[in-house]
């Protein structure tokens, strides 16, 4: 832990070093996050992730009151569908296939078969799924094995370069294995998603 | 609760996040704005880890970590603002 204190302290002493630079940066990265934001996706299955995403960082407290799901192919997993709703999310861009379907029933936030024959459903409102008393949960990056970000972005989209998504463990309430199903109790305030690195429960970002 | 910040230099361009170590499990992070609100947070870490909850173009302010096990704080916490 030392060696990240002093790890950190000397990244904050080079930020302030750079901070001329780093407004001609940061007003780069704004031109370009706008350019992002403003392109629309022609998959309107990808342009409703961003739609959501969007409504859930205006309002926290309404998101329950965002509807619809996106299901995925056949033998695209839990982690993968949840990566690619992140990639379409921030980049406008489907990783894989995806299509725009109704919501899913009680307080499931996925639908995950039991085997690969079967999509995985994951439902807008909540993708990452939620805590009753906070909201909606956002996406959490990972940096497995201890390593520590390297302050580089990814070329593929505006995540840290060599992050991992998260992949969290959803409690039985927030999940089904079909989405003609809602899950066998509703959610409690103790109910929340867990991430648990030693579980694998992270997927590499591009 | 630990709180790190209050704040990164200019958080449109920073990745915000932390690492907890030796803590009791389990806890959460979020971060909040200016007032207060919580503008992300995290499922329940049941396990140390080294995490980034927010990446540019946020209005992050403050990162807080909450030890759900514990109200002594135990442990070893950082947080980063990585450019």
């Amino acid at each position: 832990m030392n060696e990240l204190v002093a790890h950190v302290a000397k990244r904050r002493r080079l930020t302030l070093a750079l901070a001329g630079a780093t407004v001609l940066a940061v007003a780069a990265l704004m031109l370009v996050g706008a350019l992002r934001g403003s392109a629309a996706s022609g998959d309107p299955a990808v342009a409703a992730v961003q739609a959501a995403a969007a409504e859930r960082q205006a309002d926290r407290a309404s998101f329950r009151t965002i509807d619809g799901a996106v299901e995925f192919p056949a033998g695209v997993s839990y982690s993968e569908a949840l990566r690619a709703i992140l990639v379409g999310e921030l980049t406008g861009r489907s990783e894989v296939s995806m299509r725009l379907v109704g919501g899913l029933p009680g307080d499931a936030v996925a639908a995950i078969p039991s085997d690969r024959q079967g999509s995985v459903v994951i439902d807008l409102s909540a993708p990452y799924g939620y805590d009753t008393v906070n909201g909606p949960l956002g996406a959490t990056y990972m940096f497995p094995e201890g390593r520590l970000p390297t302050g580089e972005r990814s070329t593929a989209g505006p995540w840290p370069l060599g992050a991992s998504l998260a992949v969290p463990v959803l409690p039985d309430c927030m999940r089904t294995d079909s989405p003609a199903r809602a899950p066998v109790r509703t959610c409690t305030a103790d109910d929340v998603p867990a991430i648990d690195p030693d579980r694998q429960a992270f997927i590499p970002l591009p | 609760m630990v709180a790190c910040g209050p704040t990164a230099p200019d958080a449109a361009n920073y990745a915000f996040g932390g690492s907890v170590q030796g803590t009791r499990h389990p806890y959460r992070a979020a971060i909040y704005d200016g007032g207060g609100a919580i503008l992300n947070i995290t499922g329940q870490f049941s396990t140390d880890a080294y995490f980034a909850l927010g990446e540019g173009g946020g209005n992050f302010k403050t990162l807080r970590i909450d030890n759900q096990a514990s109200t002594s704080g135990n442990g070893q916490y950082s947080c980063y603002f990585s450019t």
